[in-house]
């Protein structure tokens, strides 16, 4: 609904301006309510239909309205002079167009579905482009807007704007009293809390921010008014609502203000809402409502520092928790502001929001974004080409036409334009059908996830004005390419000459060059295409360091319902007891991560190396949790009853967390601190797993036990059994059962965590293989259209040739000669061309090299096989020919 | 006079109607027999106040939503305009009738 509803708005551009300002928004609200008003899917659906209809008749008449000329009736009478306008003889070109086109369907609706593919994928990407990289935030002078960064020794790219390198609360103050370079500064976290809804608890991301926040970014309030400082001071528990969550819960009511929202229990008033479109200042998370950040500690956010500080956190303690924006002063520059900035609270990076938005590991999404534009790039050049094919056939169709019209008389510009005014049309005809393949296209792609975990939803991409723009502007570029070869070569002099018989003319053919052409770029595609299905497959048979396949698990998070660490101990006790008497069930047990999924990265020291900190991840566990995965014990023992609550804190490593604490010692009774807080002796060590991705290679972990330290945020509870279907449906069952006000999220079985895991693989395999075998179809076609076009050229020499006695072989290799040594030649093109592409998938591809022969050696198989079976049927037709009936045609 | 054209000034007979609710209206009047689109409507209303057979006029209760939505009233001259049109039908229907040319009676 909302897509029609947008793609309403969209088209109702289309009106003449004085029409559309006057009635657009009563017509979209007319449309609304009564598409509204359809209960089915199929009444939507005619209605739709029917409304889009009215609307393109509705634009047709008001243009034409528009542009008649005013026209009094003595003046028509005198001045009028239909006949000899210049715009006259063009419409009456354009409308002969349209009949010989309805004359060719085939090959008609062959250049518009091709144009309408190549250039829609184009549009959808270049939505996505636009939304992720050219403007990802909707903000005021977004350039002027920079986050501000805390820089750490030991951070690697994949963590940086992440939680450790906010700034500590204190500094984050120092700063808002009044900073060098910057006009204002303002700082959030993004959070996950429970929200009571009308229809039970929803789990939703807050937006927990200071009182400049919304200033920084120069927002508006949709309605009411957005978070002040004075809130910030007072702490006062007041929530601004995103406009989706207003809509979607509050159903756009006016009213909303003054209403009250329990948020982790608390109550909080609603004062205002957001301006649309604003989802944040990072893309991975999309906050739904905004609170101030001293009511943080009211929220019952989860997650381990949050439940551990409480009120510290909004003191002195040094954890960088705070992400901080600024908006830059007048006539100062980024690295000014770094510059100014450095010394002032220990280093300091500085970057423009624009870049900080889109997490950690920048370059990555870069690259793929680059790799998805390319790709489509590519396919609309290889369509280009077919349609070129196409065209320039359907010229030499013509000639005999355009010899004539010419010999009559006809302009040179004249017949270009005939010609010309053709491809105009064809390509209207494509763009109005790319935009549609865009919309559908850009529907597809919110199903994936960009690298950095960026969900694509559907207020990313929107089909506006721009992209339109975009689509005519490729199309029209398409028409050009394609149709200004045979309109130029139509209205040379030498045209009279192609009165000639046919066969003679097409000797020096650009069909071969364009058909080689086809061949290399589909040979790009199929590589990249065959590298993403061998990095997949290298993906899954990877070792885990775990046993996904009889693992399955369900998440909760029992703080958001106001459970103390005491309740939710005997909630985990009584669950897990109660799923390991499940039949089938062999291993339960409670983790506050599950591998591949993401970590949020600790600093650990050891009091033998103080200060000399290592990253790694915090995982709480139950005692069984090694048992259930299939991780080994490597030394030492696992946690047991001895490990009590109020006992001596113990810690267990994996190994990669050993060598780095301990290099070159046992650390099996040493202890380890995390932030310089928490000692825990070591009592063993585990092989390592895989912690966030399939790639990850030797990231530390150390694993805590619940009882000691129980986790006051979400967990996971996993079970091992044969069954994990069976039992998951067990596990969401036993928890409900134990506490139905809880939502229990996430149930999954490892495996679609795996997939879920290897989603950058899965999506670049259904894309490259999506767009190389329509290029491999495209350029089958081509190869055929060039073959059959040459046999039908030589007909006669064909018979000639056989009625002097040449053999089959003869004959097939005159036919096939070129064509094939044109395939062959854009092949090796192809392959050479694939070894510089394939650099650009490098970062994606997992357990594989770029330059794998195999995929080479495949793709090039593929094109082969696919050029074989488009070049049999014509030379068949060929080596029959006969040669009576081809000498009669002379 | 063209049919739709007598469908909405018979709709804003009773009083002034905003776009959608006319829609509704000529729908359920006609029968379901014309269901107007927002396109075709507005043009026909364009032309309409053109010719001076409906007024536009603020609704003076502001929606929900807190805009001001713009409703159409019937004009004098259209409603001179539709008295004609009515009395000329309906001139019509006696003849037809009284040549048998109507499946049934009126039941009042």
């Amino acid at each position: 609904m909302k897509l029609a509803l947008g793609l309403y708005r969209t088209l109702l551009r289309l009106l003449p301006p004085a029409f559309r300002d006057r009635f657009a928004d009563e017509m979209e609200e007319s449309f609304a309510r009564g598409l509204v008003a359809r209960s089915s899917r199929t009444a939507r659906l005619r209605y739709v239909a029917a409304a889009f209809r009215d609307l393109c008749r509705t634009a047709a008449g008001e243009w034409r309205r528009a542009l008649r000329p005013p026209r009094p009736f003595a003046t028509r009478a005198l001045h009028w002079t239909p006949r000899r306008s210049p715009m006259d003889a063009v419409r009456r070109d354009l409308r002969d167009a349209v009949r010989s086109l309805r004359r060719r369907p085939a090959f008609a609706g062959a250049v518009v579905v091709t144009l309408a593919l190549g250039v829609g994928a184009n549009v959808a990407v270049f939505a996505l482009v636009d939304a992720v990289l050219l403007r990802p935030l909707p903000i005021a002078r977004a350039d002027r807007v920079v986050g501000i960064f805390a820089t750490t020794r030991d951070r690697t790219e994949r963590q940086a704007y992440d939680l450790g390198s906010g700034l500590s609360y204190s500094t984050f103050r120092t700063l808002e009293r009044g900073a060098p370079a910057l006009d204002a500064v303002a700082g959030f976290i993004d959070v996950e809390i429970a929200v009571d809804g009308p229809g039970g608890v929803l789990q939703l991301t807050a937006g927990a921010v200071s009182g400049r926040y919304f200033s920084v970014l120069g927002l508006q309030p949709t309605l009411g008014r957005l978070i002040a400082p004075a809130d910030d001071e007072a702490r006062e528990p007041v929530v601004v609502l995103s406009e989706a969550l207003w809509s979607r819960v509050f159903e756009r009511d006016p009213h909303v203000t003054g209403k009250t929202v329990r948020l982790g229990g608390t109550p909080f008033t609603v004062v205002g809402v957001a301006p649309a479109g604003f989802r944040g200042t990072r893309l991975p998370s999309r906050p739904q409502l905004w609170v101030p950040i001293t009511t943080i500690t009211s929220l019952r956010a989860g997650g381990i520092w949050i439940g551990r500080l409480g009120q510290r956190m909004l003191g002195d303690h040094p954890l960088g928790w705070v992400i901080t924006i600024g908006r830059l002063s007048e006539d100062v520059s980024v690295p000014q502001a770094s510059a100014a900035l450095q010394g002032l609270a220990g280093n300091i990076t500085v970057r423009p929001i624009t870049d900080a938005a889109t997490l950690g590991d920048r370059r990555a999404l870069v690259t793929f974004v680059a790799m998805l534009a390319a790709v489509v790039v590519l396919t609309l050049l290889i369509a280009c080409m077919n349609v070129a094919n196409l065209v320039r056939v359907r010229a030499v169709e013509r000639t005999r036409e355009l010899a004539v019209r010419r010999a009559l008389g006809a302009g040179r510009l004249r017949l270009a334009w005939t010609l010309f005014g053709e491809n105009l049309i064809l390509a209207s005809a494509g763009c109005v059908g790319a935009i549609l393949v865009g919309i559908v296209t850009a529907r597809l792609l919110t199903a994936f996830v960009l690298p950095g975990g960026i969900a694509i939803d559907d207020t990313m991409i929107r089909l506006d004005a721009t992209m339109i723009g975009v689509a005519a502007g490729l199309a029209g570029l398409a028409a050009v390419l394609i149709g200004a070869g045979p309109a130029v070569r139509a209205s040379t002099p030498e045209s009279p000459l192609l009165f000639r018989s046919r066969g003679a003319g097409s000797r020096r053919s650009p069909q071969r060059l364009l058909v080689a052409g086809q061949v290399a770029l589909t040979i790009v595609l199929l590589v990249g295409a065959l590298l993403f299905v061998r990095s997949l497959r290298a993906g899954m048979e990877t070792d885990l360091g775990f046993d996904p396949e009889p693992l399955s698990a369900v998440s909760i998070d029992l703080f958001r319902y106001g459970y103390t660490p005491a309740r939710a101990a005997t909630f985990y006790d009584e669950a897990m007891a109660r799923m390991t008497a499940v039949p089938g069930v062999e291993h339960v047990a409670l983790a506050s991560h599950v591998p591949l999924a993401t970590i949020r990265p600790l600093q650990v020291d050891t009091p033998d190396r103080p200060g000399v900190m290592t990253s790694a991840g915090l995982v709480t566990i139950g005692a069984d949790y090694f048992r259930a995965m299939g991780i080994p014990l490597m030394a030492g023992r696992p946690f047991d009853a001895s490990d009590r609550a109020g006992a001596r804190r113990t810690a267990i490593l994996n190994e990669s967390a050993a060598a780095a604490l301990f290099p070159g010692i046992s650390p099996i009774g040493r202890e380890v601190r995390i932030f310089g807080e928490l000692p825990a002796a070591v009592v063993g060590v585990v092989r390592d797993a895989k912690v966030e991705s399939v790639r990850d290679v030797g990231v530390p972990v150390v694993y805590g036990y619940w009882r000691q330290d129980v986790p006051t945020g979400g967990v996971s509870i996993i079970a091992r059994s044969a069954r994990p279907a069976a039992t998951l449906t067990s596990l969401r069952e036993t928890l409900r059962d134990l506490d139905p006000s809880v939502a229990v999220y996430d149930a999954r079985r490892a495996t679609d965590q795996v997939d879920r895991a290897l989603m950058t693989q899965r999506f670049g395999t259904l894309l490259l293989g999506l767009f190389a075998a329509l290029a491999l179809v495209v350029a089958a076609l081509g190869i055929y259209s060039i073959v059959a076009f040459t046999v039908s050229q030589r007909t006669s020499e064909l018979g000639i040739r056989i009625a002097l006695g040449a053999r089959r072989a003869d004959i097939l290799g005159v036919v096939l000669g070129r064509s094939g040594t044109a395939v062959a030649a854009g092949a090796v093109a192809g392959l050479g061309l694939a070894v510089p592409a394939t650099r650009l998938l490098e970062r994606f591809l997992y357990g594989i090299e770029p330059l794998d022969l195999a995929s080479f050696g495949a793709a090039a198989a593929l094109l082969a096989a696919a050029a074989l079976v488009a070049m049999v049927m014509p030379a068949r037709r060929a080596v029959r020919t006969d040669p009576l009936v081809a000498l009669r045609d002379e | 006079m063209k049919n739709d054209v007598l469908l909405i000034l018979l709709a804003l007979a009773d009083g002034p109607l905003h776009g959608y609710a006319i829609m509704q209206r000529v729908e359920a009047e006609s029968n379901g027999a014309v269901v107007p689109q927002a396109g075709a409507l507005y043009r026909t209303l364009r032309n309409m106040l053109e010719d001076g057979l409906v007024e536009e006029v603020d609704n003076p209760e502001p929606a929900r939503d807190g805009k001001v939505r713009r409703v159409y009233r019937i004009s004098r001259r259209g409603r001179a305009v539709a008295q004609a049109e009515v009395d000329r039908l309906a001139h019509l229907v006696r003849l037809g009738r009284s040549r048998r040319l109507a499946h049934a009676r009126p039941s009042s």
